[in-house]
């Protein structure tokens, strides 16, 4: 049986809505069911076959062939299978995501990996603001999985993190890490703005270093932890090589202004 | 137009109807039997129906800047909130002004009271309840920690003179009553005061929290403002101080009437390992002894909601258990609040005790006339519960199987399980329809006389008395239909139901004065003008006694 | 559920049917029905219409909201952007805030941080500072003392009554130097920063020993985090003394804002392109929608004073208290009244804390319709077509 493809067939004039292109809400549905499920955001009441070409029938193997930036929802609430991408997604790619895998080949817009809570998630291009982060009022962003970008990331990546790990090889934006609760991000570009405030825990690993630290992080020496080196390696074999390789580097406590049990590691330069 | 409903089983307690009959309505009230039954215009078949006075609630938070705050605080709960997969309790709820008529009148509820309008908030509680389709809606205007009132206290000014205050109160913000809230508590806590009891005094003012109740209670009494004073206790939720706060507050009544809210948060003793068991039985035994107090529940409900109240010093306290962790807390000008969300877990022995000790008051209080169905919206639970506390109510099977599923050891420290009694459905339409309707003092509602409002809600019978309260087969709104079969078919707008009352011109002048000097603020800001709405009939005034 | 909010009949001042001097398509002067007519087919026939500007009046607001729930567009609000931090911290994190009158009768320590929070709010720095605190057992009789973080106008509290002072911070260390008054505050450990040595624990000190503490800024001088991290403090605070913060708000976005929350249950920033309200401080956001194509028709209120013209591209419908400007985009156009001048105003008020009815302070019956009217309008004519609409089908 071959992936079931979704075949884009030009940009399209409004955002769409592709939270019910997942596995769990696809099983099932015949091919014409498929083309009428409504995907649009606007009163026009668009459907999937108005904007897709549809083939194969794999339900756990789904590609999108073409992408846009205002393709929002991918992913939302997987829980198994496999996402393809091959071209950029718009908002909320992966959001909530609770396993399988999502690859994009392009970028990501804002909320990507929005408070995922397992799985993985590949982002080839850049990512937008709030990488991982929680939606408006919720107290929670990423509890658990794995994201890469390969590309950059906008502002508040990380943003309220409870668990797993965050990758970003290009630079991330303004304070990242921003409420970070527990979790690891690692950043292997610049980290910009003021990364980290109001973290309580985690651990921010910034192999390009930051533009300024809050003074609210306190030096704590260069160090050379044995926990680097086998992160490095543990993060690597899930995720591929990491930015950064267990070499000794400068350790940062805080945010004191809050509960100061988050570290911050920063390259002896 | 003449409109004959015939054939229905009307419920009417308030004028000794219980059986077949028909009932007939025009020009949006109901009218007499005509001598010629074949004369209406219209008929509508209803037997095989019960039928009952539109339902009045008096004591739900749905409007108003503190129910607004907390929409603003949790935009994460909205059901239409970008699709995000599993719902919420609360998502269910009628949330915004719109939903909120709508929801309501699928039930059969014609109309409901905001208990808690600060008077300085008072316009946007009504424009907030302009936009509330559907339904009627009064508010009670909450007093008890202003500065004027404290410091008129203090300085042993009239009676009359207060009266005049409470009553230009009412007057400026379109009220229908006074609620008095953890009287002193918000004002004490501003003077970092954290625990406040009945005779506890407020710093600086040297006042009592009892002085204030009786203060109020009897310039309400004066004023002749039919729903007597609405307190609500001090130490609300606090094991053992909680139930003493209500015991005290109900001796205090002393041959006046009171109203005491949501009883059910009082009902907290101390024993037992866990420091939390059941005063129910005993807050029910005394309120069955002194018949000039009258009740409502708010009875909790499992699943997420959101607490809100204007006792500032209890919300603050509320703070370490709010769940999700945030909160908004308000230090207003003569009064405080807060919003604090709140989940009940079925599996929490604590929640779990909260729920059987609200289905006490309610089945241990003896007469349904004096004790009203709540759940203090959204503060025990929201409103769409109630069709499933009308289950527990009226069939003790129903009761059996919730009280089954709790966690163990709860059921040890409630006599839920031995009580049988069973509302009947007269007994329902008393504490819904008629006793509502004679507390606050609105005669043209809750009955199905001649000359009544015809707001009418019909129900197809079932064992099944969730389905059956949940989804109205038809309501009518002032002689209109605008539910059928569980649906809003019509949405015009109810008015705010305001006190006939005026305001004394010396206290006008007094206020104007006091205002700009204590607090830099225009009397004449906290005054409501019906033209500042934007709807053709905003009020229907009610009548002094 | 389609979303189907209040009907806003605001007949305030006359309804001058005949009168071909306020209403244009196209350039040519129209009456007032065709005009409306005009205006909801346009918006009836867009794929996504977007309703912003600056609603100073909040029945204008509530007819705005009706008019995009019944043609599936947008609502935004010109001065949203500034106060989106502010929305943001108070709703991911909480916030114990206090009413101006309170603080006036009541706070015997005032911390001000950052920009000037009382330009242009000369009559709520009045109400605050003219006087001393005169309740609590705490706080009467004393004089207030005044510190502020960050100063930017010496001269601001000359005429205060109490002692003021000012502690010098750069405005992009604002939000970390309270962080690290938080720091002193748990006895945790800071580097200095902004402050001289010892500074930060006396400033900490000072707030815990004020018998009400209240902390003032300026709502949109912060971002989130900024924001949050004030809101941290007072909260911190409220564990030892008591404290309240005062976001200082000017404008009207946050009176519209509790009114599409109560409307919508969202801030605005809300669609009803699906019929159910759904909300995204990003993607709503007007000038996106319309930078991007997304939103091909405006309407755009324009109720200020000294307005720009329309600057889009996107074909417009604006209500305007000025002249429309000529040969842009704009398909059809309102002149309407002043709120609060030619017609009364519901807004909110920074002294009061809350919404006040204010009459129009020079009523004239020759004068344009009020914005909360033509929406109206706009409103019925809609619920008129889809009403036919669903009787045709
Ligand atoms: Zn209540």
């Amino acid at each position: 049986m071959t992936g079931l493809v979704f075949r884009l067939k030009g940009e399209p004039e409004e955002r769409l809505d592709l939270s019910p292109l997942i596995p769990e809400r696809l099983d099932g549905l015949t091919s014409s069911e498929i083309q009428k499920l409504g995907i649009g955001t606007t009163k026009r009441d668009l459907k999937l076959g108005d904007v897709f070409d549809v083939s194969g029938a794999d339900v756990s193997d789904i590609r999108f062939e073409g992408g846009s930036a205002r393709l929002d929802k991918i992913g939302l609430g997987l829980s198994k299978g496999s996402i393809r991408v091959e071209g950029d997604v718009g908002f909320r790619c992966g959001r909530a995501m609770r396993g399988g895998a999502i690859t994009v080949t392009g970028s990501a817009g804002d909320l990507a990996g929005s408070a995922m809570e397992g799985g993985e998630l590949v982002i080839q291009g850049s990512a937008g603001a709030r990488l991982g982060g929680p939606e408006a009022g919720e107290t929670k962003g990423m509890s658990g999985g794995a994201i890469r970008v390969q590309g950059s990331a906008g502002e508040r990546a990380a943003d309220r993190m409870r668990r797993g790990t965050i990758v970003i090889d290009g630079d991330c934006g303004l304070d990242a890490a921003s409420r970070m609760i527990a979790g690891t991000l690692i950043v292997g570009g610049k980290a910009k703005g003021t990364p980290g405030r109001l973290m309580k825990r985690g651990t921010l690993i910034l192999a390009g270093g930051a533009e300024r630290l809050a003074p609210t992080f306190l030096d704590c020496g260069p160090q050379d932890l044995i926990i680097l080196r086998l992160m490095a390696r543990a993060i690597g074999e899930e995720l591929g090589a990491v930015p950064f390789d267990g070499s000794p580097m400068r350790r940062y406590g805080g945010d004191t202004a809050v509960l100061g049990m988050g570290e911050v590691f920063l390259p002896l330069r | 137009m003449l409109t004959r409903l015939k054939g229905g089983h009307v419920v009417d307690p308030a004028n000794g109807v219980n059986g077949v009959t028909d009932l007939y309505m025009k020009d949006g009230q109901l009218v007499s039997a005509p001598t010629e039954p074949l004369s209406a215009d219209e008929a509508i078949d209803l037997s095989g129906h019960v039928v009952m006075a539109g339902a009045i609630d008096i004591h739900s938070h749905i409007a108003g800047g503190h129910v607004n705050t907390a929409r603003l605080l949790l935009p994460e709960w909205h059901r239409a909130f970008s699709s995000r997969p599993g719902e919420t309790a609360l998502s269910r709820v009628g949330w915004t002004t719109e939903e909120t008529g709508l929801r309501y009148a699928e039930m059969g509820f014609t109309t409901v009271v905001e208990p808690a309008m600060g008077p300085q908030a008072a316009l946007h509680a009504h424009l907030e309840l302009a936009d509330i389709p559907i339904i009627d809606k009064a508010t009670l205007v909450v007093l008890g920690n202003d500065d004027l009132l404290m410091s008129m206290i203090r300085d042993g000014e009239s009676e009359a003179a207060i009266a005049d205050y409470v009553a230009w109160t009412v007057a400026s913000s379109r009220a229908l009553g006074v609620k008095c809230i953890n009287a002193g508590g918000s004002a004490a806590f501003k003077d970092n005061v954290r625990a406040f009891s009945l005779d506890d005094q407020v710093p600086d003012y040297g006042v009592s929290s009892r002085q204030i109740v009786k203060t109020l209670q009897k310039a309400v009494h004066d004023l002749k403002i039919p729903h007597p004073l609405h307190v609500h206790c001090n130490n609300l939720g606090v094991p053992g101080a909680s139930s003493d706060a209500a015991e005290a507050t109900i001796a205090a009544s002393e041959g006046l009437p009171l109203h005491l809210a949501h009883i059910q948060f009082y009902g907290y003793g101390t024993e037992g390992k866990r420091g939390f068991s059941s005063e129910g039985r005993r807050l029910a035994a005394l309120i069955n002894a002194n018949p000039d107090v009258t009740v409502d529940i708010g009875q909790v409900m499992f699943g997420q909601t959101v607490t809100i109240s204007s006792d500032e010093l209890r919300q603050f306290a509320g703070r370490a258990q709010a769940s999700p962790k945030k909160s908004i807390i308000f230090d207003h000008e003569a009064n405080g609040g807060g919003v604090v969300p709140m989940d009940y877990k079925a599996t929490s022995f604590f929640n779990a005790l909260q729920w059987a000790i609200g289905l006490e008051l309610f089945l241990l209080i003896e007469d349904p006339s004096r004790v009203f169905f709540t759940t203090d919206h959204p503060n025990g639970a929201p409103f769409t519960t109630y069709p499933d506390i009308f289950a527990l109510l009226m069939d003790r099977e129903v009761r059996a199987r919730w009280i089954e599923a709790l966690p163990k050891g709860v059921a040890k420290w409630t006599s839920l399980p031995e009580i049988t009694r069973e509302y009947t459905l007269e007994e329902i339409a008393v504490m819904t329809r008629a006793s509502p309707a004679r507390l606050l003092g609105t005669s043209d509602r809750g009955h199905l006389g001649a000359g009544a409002t015809a707001d009418i809600s019909v129900y197809r019978p079932s064992d099944d008395k969730a389905e059956m309260f949940g989804k109205a087969a038809y309501v009518f709104k002032d002689g209109r239909l605008v539910v059928k079969n569980g649906s809003v078919v019509a949405r015009p707008y109810g008015r705010a139901l305001t006190l006939k009352t005026e305001a004394d011109k010396g206290m006008e002048a007094r206020l104007d004065r006091y205002f700009d000097e204590a607090y830099g603020l225009s009397a004449q800001w906290f005054k409501v003008r019906g033209e500042a709405l934007g709807r053709e009939t905003p009020f229907r005034e009610v009548s002094c006694l | 559920m389609t979303f189907r909010p209040a009907s806003v009949i605001c007949r305030l001042g006359t309804e001058s049917d005949d009168d071909l001097s306020t209403q244009w398509i196209d350039g040519r002067p129209v009456s007032t029905a065709e005009a409306v007519r005009a205006a909801a087919e346009h918006l009836a026939a867009s794929r996504l219409p977007v309703l912003t500007g600056d609603f100073n009046d909040i029945s204008a607001i509530r007819a705005g909201l009706r008019v995009a729930a019944l043609a599936g567009g947008v609502v935004d609000h010109e001065g949203l952007e500034a106060i989106r931090p502010a929305i943001e911290a108070i709703r991911d994190a909480g916030i114990v805030m206090g009413a101006p009158a309170e603080i006036r009768r009541r706070a015997d320590r005032v911390l001000v941080i950052g920009p000037d929070p009382f330009e242009g709010q000369d009559a709520l720095f009045e109400q605050i500072f003219a006087v001393a605190p005169d309740i609590g057992a705490r706080t009467k009789g004393k004089t207030r003392e005044i510190v502020w973080l960050g100063a930017s106008e010496p001269q601001r509290f000359a005429k205060a009554s109490g002692e003021a002072r000012s502690i010098g911070c750069p405005a992009a260390e604002l939000t970390e130097a309270v962080g690290i008054v938080r720091a002193a505050l748990a006895g945790r450990r800071f580097a200095d920063g902004p402050f001289e040595p010892g500074g930060a624990r006396a400033l900490a000190g000072w707030l815990v020993d004020a018998g009400f503490g209240a902390v003032v800024f300026k709502a949109d001088a912060f971002d989130a985090i900024g924001f949050e991290e004030i809101a941290g403090l007072v909260s911190d605070l409220n564990a030892r003394t008591r404290a309240t913060a005062l976001p200082v708000f000017a404008g009207s976005a946050f009176g519209s804002a509790q009114a599409a929350t109560w409307a919508t249950g969202f801030p605005m920033r809300v669609s009803f392109g699906r019929g159910a309200p759904d909300h995204d401080m990003e993607l709503f956001k007007a000038d996106r929608l319309i930078g991007s194509g997304e939103a091909e028709a405006v309407l755009l209120v324009a109720a200020g004073e000294g307005r720009a013209g329309v600057s889009s591209d996107a074909a417009t419908i604006l209500l305007s208290t000025e002249e429309p400007p000529a040969g842009s985009s704009v398909k059809v156009a309102f002149r309407i009244g002043r709120p609060g001048v030619d017609h009364d105003q519901v807004a909110l008020e920074p002294r009061f804390g809350s919404f006040v009815a204010h009459a129009a302070s020079a009523p004239d019956p020759d004068a344009p319709s009020s914005a909360a009217l033509i929406l109206s309008m706009i409103a019925d004519h809609l619920a008129e077509m889809a009403a036919e609409k669903g009787a045709a089908a």
